[in-house]
């Protein structure tokens, strides 16, 4: 029975993604599908990619969903480096199939808004974030 | 269970764009069976609002009694109408879209300029012209294919020099009614202006 699991979507753009060996070049498999509570956790390890749900909407039978995702590439070290990190994902994300093997869902991403460039205080890190939407069915 | 849910297959569901592949209409059946399909060229980038197939059937309605009740119902026009926006300047793609004019290619000058031109204007005739649509479908990963066997162009375009977006062309054709299809098969009183095929991989 087709269900639009909302987590599932997630799962499926972040294994796209790190299925990328440019992106796993540059982040190393560090693709997350929520910003973390403290960024200022020496544990946590730059640079990365952040994918986070900004709304959507699904049809009533469940059947197909379009979800808005901000993605942001972080860098402690520079926002070139936050840049570099954002193209990989769009080049690898942007109009392409979705699918994995083992996900229910299938679907496309497209790029909706160039990304937003900046620095983050609070996670004292590079960011350049784009908004995608992400379509899926199954 | 969700209330009043319906059952189906998500794999007929899709999303995006497509590919729009143009050339010169020919009569197979003056030139002999051909494949026409092989001279098909893609037009290039389009804009976002991608490709917009109109499909028509205006219906006649035959009425009696008092109240009048439909009696019978038959269609008096079937027609099909492609449009979609090019963002790329290429006068070979305006010819299409115009159903005329003409393109020269030459090198004038000195060293290596070339000169590409488009001239319009003056022939009565509007020019006949193939099109297909390929779209990869995201969920089942068929590929669906438009063919329209014999189309012509609808109107013109405005050519907008703006400031801020970059520079489209709104095409329209639409499909008239044909005898052949691309490969020299006589069409069917049902196939005379369109054909969609459903694939299950990407020819």
């Amino acid at each position: 029975m087709a269900t639009s699991n909302i987590e599932t979507l997630l799962q499926l753009v972040r294994q796209h993604l790190i299925g990328s060996s440019a992106i796993l070049d540059l982040v190393d498999g560090r693709c997350h599908t929520s910003h973390f509570f403290d960024f200022d956790n020496e544990t946590v390890v730059m640079p990365l990619i952040i994918i986070d749900i900004n709304g959507g909407s699904a049809n009533y039978a469940s059947a197909s969903q379009m979800v808005s995702l901000h993605v942001y590439g972080y860098s402690r070290k520079s926002q070139a480096e936050a840049l570099k990190i954002y193209q990989a994902a769009y080049e690898h994300l942007n109009a392409s199939e979705l699918s994995v093997t083992g996900l229910s869902l299938t679907g496309t991403a497209v790029e909706t808004e160039r990304p937003l460039t900046g620095y983050n205080d609070q996670i004292r890190a590079y960011f350049a974030r784009g908004s995608y939407r992400v379509f899926t069915a199954g | 269970m969700a209330l009043n849910k319906p059952t189906g297959s998500t794999n007929n569901i899709s999303f995006g764009p497509a590919i729009v592949s143009m050339c010169d209409w020919v009569d197979v059946s003056s030139v002999g069976a051909t494949n026409r399909e092989q001279f098909l060229v893609d037009v290039g980038y389009i804009g976002e609002d991608g490709v917009n197939v109109e499909l028509t059937s205006e219906k006649k309605n035959i009425v009696q009694g008092n109240p009048q009740l439909i009696e019978y119902s038959f269609v008096t026009t079937q027609s099909v109408n492609i449009s979609f926006t090019s963002i790329e300047w290429d006068f070979d793609r305006f010819v299409w879209a115009l159903g005329a004019g003409s393109t020269t290619t030459a090198n004038t000058g000195t060293g290596t300029m070339t000169t590409l031109s488009f001239f319009f204007g003056g022939n009565p005739l509007n020019t006949e012209c193939q099109i297909m649509l390929q779209h990869k479908m995201a969920s089942s990963g068929n590929t669906l294919l438009l063919k329209a066997w014999k189309c012509q162009s609808e109107s013109g375009f405005a050519i907008p020099f703006t400031a801020t977006e970059e520079h489209s062309f709104e095409f329209n054709f639409i499909v008239l009614g044909s005898d052949y299809d691309w490969y020299g098969s006589a069409l069917g009183a049902e196939e005379s202006l369109i054909k969609f095929e459903r694939l299950s991989t990407t020819p």
